[in-house]
Parts: structure tokens; sequence; C-alpha cells
């Protein structure tokens, strides 16, 4: 019985805990543009640099009580060890010509040409843009945020950035502007005034075809990525030779995975300096700076079920769609043109050491949250 | 007793093998009984907005092929330019119980889609007007 009644509880508790949806966007009225005016932007310091994404393969071993749950986590460690550090060697090469304070600080540059060029008269402008790192989490209030992330696919085939926009304001509370069967869901009774996404995805590097030296070369590279520091070779029996072990059967297998082929694909993006990774990147800052700006002078509202619009298509047939439909109505999506396979993007990334150090550094001098703030009065 | 059992078990077994059953990938318009083929909307710029769904292990040949073909459709004095901008594979990872021993998850892809802009070529005039007659 009371089995029964937990079980009802449950579903009852689920039923409720799925609200009606709204879209993730949040336009500005046409009231809010004029009180904001001129605002500050905050370009939050990225935290990740440019990631790469990578697939954790998950072990469960909890059927065989503790030894199980023993042997599930050693298995996951010689499962995932081969793909999490060829991954975290690749942010790491990544980093090396892209570094994380490059990329705010070509945010910040972009944003405040795109201001800069912005039409002076009524509306909401962004007279001053500057770089923060937060000691915590926190909302800085008047203030336009942007938070980035820069991701590789699982194969390092197409680049994903993805901003974030925000802006908050004590003295001008959300009011969502939709109407719900009941009352509306509390993820709808409070946050930002503004909030919006704007995503791009790069130009797809073409994926190369498996041929027998191209087979040998993963085989060298998985050798090569597993030796220790003095370049000697695992020791057979040791977990770090079984994992070898497997990527190489994995090699042999006559499928190029996403996380084999990221081997070859990462070094697309770094050759000449790194000049085609920072030419996606400047695209797709410009692209931001752009949308955002017009977008937080914009007051139309989304809806669950309109139609995509074609906003732009550039002379390279690079496309931008202001999203129609579903939750995502609203935000904005820059796109190449002539997309010949799929990119995923996993469900975890790796991030570079020194992307790492770099951030933990920057939080570490960090004003104390309480003590952030937007534009003075 | 048993012929019952029988017919309970196969009722059974019938419901199980329906509910796994993958609705057969058939060239043509999705509705509420066909989630896969295409759909495509005019866009005010003239060209049209054709999406293509299929099963998650659709190779992305099969999607384009679907795409390409549409287009012919709705250009019948051809295509002037066409435009892939999406290609998305969803899929979830799972990591199946099993007693007693361990087990590795897997990765399931749950559905496959493209979209993308078509443009056609202008059609030919089919007959010039007759002028009108002089009154």
């Amino acid at each position: 019985m009371r089995v029964v009644l937990a079980s009802s509880l449950c579903l009852v508790m689920a039923a409720c805990a799925t609200g009606e949806p709204a879209p993730y966007a949040r336009p500005l009225s046409q009231a809010s543009i004029e009180a904001m005016g001129p605002t500050p932007v905050s370009v939050n310091g990225d935290e990740n640099g440019v990631a790469k994404a990578w697939f954790y393969t998950e072990v469960n071993g909890a059927g065989a009580g503790l030894i199980g749950a023993v042997a599930g986590a050693i298995a996951a460690a010689i499962i995932n060890a081969g793909p999490s550090a060829r991954a975290h060697k690749q942010a790491d090469e990544v980093a090396d010509v892209q570094t994380v304070e490059g990329l705010n600080a070509s945010l910040v540059s972009t944003v405040k040409s795109e201001a800069a060029r912005a039409p002076t008269g009524t509306g909401v402008s962004f007279p001053d843009v500057l770089v923060a790192y937060k000691a915590a989490p926190s909302v800085t209030d008047d203030a336009v945020e942007i938070t980035t992330a820069y991701t590789l696919s699982e194969d390092s085939s197409v680049l994903r950035i993805v901003a974030t926009a925000t802006y908050a304001n004590k003295a001008l509370p959300y009011k969502t502007p939709y109407t719900f069967k009941k009352a509306p869901p509390k993820s709808e009774t409070q946050g930002p005034l503004y909030r919006n996404t704007f995503t791009y995805y790069s130009t797809p590097l073409p994926v190369p075809t498996l041929t027998p030296e191209l087979r040998e070369r993963l085989i060298a590279n998985i050798k090569e990525s597993a030796r220790d520091a003095n370049g000697a070779l695992p020791a057979e029996g040791t977990s770090e030779y079984r994992s070898m072990q497997r990527e190489i059967e994995l090699a042999n297998d006559n499928k190029l995975t996403a996380n084999e082929t990221s081997l070859f694909l990462t070094r697309g993006w770094l050759s000449n300096d790194g000049a085609r990774i920072k030419e996606e990147i400047r695209r797709a800052h410009e692209f931001v700076a752009r949308y955002l700006l017009a977008d937080m002078n914009r007051t139309a509202v989304p809806s669950l079920t309109g139609q995509d619009e074609l906003l732009e298509t550039a002379a390279d047939q690079r496309t931008v769609r202001r999203i129609g439909r579903g939750v995502e109505a609203g935000s904005y999506v820059c796109s190449a043109p002539d997309v010949m396979g799929f990119a995923t993007y996993g469900n975890a990334i790796a991030v570079s050491k020194r992307t790492v150090a770099y951030v933990k550094d920057m939080k570490a001098k960090a004003p104390k949250p309480a003590k952030a703030s937007g534009r003075k009065s | 007793m048993s012929r019952e059992l029988l017919a309970v078990g196969l009722a059974a077994g019938g419901l199980l093998l329906q509910g796994c059953a993958t609705k057969p990938v058939v060239y043509g318009p999705i509705g509420p009984e066909a989630p896969y083929g295409y759909q495509d909307a005019q866009n005010a710029d003239g060209g049209h907005t054709v999406r293509v769904a299929m099963p998650g292990q659709a190779a992305p040949e099969a999607l384009r092929a679907f795409f390409d073909r549409r287009a012919g459709e709705l250009c019948p004095a051809g295509v002037a330019r066409a435009n892939v901008f999406r290609m998305n594979r969803d899929g979830y990872a799972s990591a199946p119980y099993v007693h007693g021993g361990v087990s590795v998850g897997t990765r399931t892809w749950i559905g496959a889609e493209l979209e993308g802009y078509v443009y056609c070529k202008p059609e030919p005039t089919a007959a010039k007007a007759e002028p009108a007659p002089a009154s």
C-alpha cells in the first residue's frame, strides 16, 4: 500500500513539475527600451576557452553491489581514458593558438565597434563594454551581460559559438507577456528582463575517409598519446596499457568514430597560426554584436508556434535566421551553407590546462559578488 | 487453459513488437501518421524552406536525397539554388542495468533532421497574351 501511495505521489509531483512551456527569449517592451537607454555591457569572462566536446560512456556496475561498483568504475576509467585524454590534448593544442583572453578581448572590441556604428538617439545603446570575471555566479544589476561558450564538435568538424545575453534591473522586474491556462510557471515569474541566445556554426571542415594509410596514422597517434613523460609506452597489465589496447582495437574496426576523426580535423583549425579558427571567431563575434544590439531594440514577442525568418544571406550563402517555433523561438542562428554531415557535441567537454589556470587566477582576483554592479548612478 | 495462455502470450508479444517497430521511411509529407518524410513552406523572399526527418540511424545522403527530390517537385523549371543550413542528429545515452555484472552504456540516435532553402528557376512564360482586339 505504501509503495502504491509513494508511486502515486511521485506521479502527481511529476505532473505538477511540468509547467506550460514559454520561449526562452525575453524581448524588451517599448517602455523598457526607453527606460534603459544607454546601458553598459559586461562580457562575462569566458570560463572554458575553446572547449573540445567528447562523449563520456557510462558504465554501470551497481548490480553486483560494492564489487560491481568498483568494477564499473575501473571499466569506465579504461573506456573513457583514451577519448578523455585525446580531447584534453586537443583542447590544449587549440588554446596555444586561441587563448581565452584573446576570445574575451575580441568580443569586447567587436561589441564596442558595433555600438559605435549604431545610430545615436533613442533606444538601447552600449556606451561602455568591459570584460569581468566573477568570484562566484551572480547577476550584475543594470548591465547587459554576455556569456559565451565555444565548443569544437566531437569530430572537430564544426566550431559552435553560443552567446547568451541577459539584462536584469531590480527597478524593472520581468512581467511575462504570455498567458497561461493556469498560474504562470515559476520560471516566468522571475529572472532577467531581457534574455536571448545567438548561435554561430562555423563552416564545417570536410571529414576524411578512412584509408589504410589513415588507419596507420591513427594507431601511431594513439601510441604517441599513450607515452608517458619519458616517452615510454605503458607497461603490460596496467590500466593505461589496457586503455591503449582498446583504442587500437577500435581503430582497426574499419569505422572512423567522431573521436578518432577529431585527431585529424583539430589540426585543420590550427594550421597557419590558427587562421581558420580566428576567422570564424571574428565572424561569430560580429554576428553576436550586430544582432544583439538590434534585438534589444525590438519588441516582437516570440511564439511557440511561429515560423522561422530568414534575416540575412551573406555573399558566401551563410544565413542568419530567427527561430520561429518552440522554446527556442526568438533566438538567432548563423549557419554555414551546404552542410553535408552531422556534427554532435557529446555529453562532456575538455578544457585546456592553460584556460583552467587563467580562469582560476582571474576568479581569485575578482571582486566579491556583492560589490559587482552595473552603471554608476 | 493452455490455449488461453497462448493467446494472451501472443497478444502481449504482438504489443511488445508493435512498441519496438519503427515507422518505415516512405517518401512523402510528414503528418500525424508519418513522422518521417518532408515538410515545406513558402518564404517571403520567394524561396521554400524544406525540412526532412528520418530515424536516427539514417545516413546524411538519405536525408539529402529526400531534400533534392522535394526541391525538384517544388521547382518544375529547375532548382536555381539550394542551401542546406542544418543537419542534426538527436540521441541519448543510456546505461543499461545488468544484475550481477557490469554493463556499458550505449548511445541511441532517435532522430535525424535536415533543413534547407530552395530557390526555383523562373517558370518559362506559357504563352504570350493575345493582343486585345481594336475597338
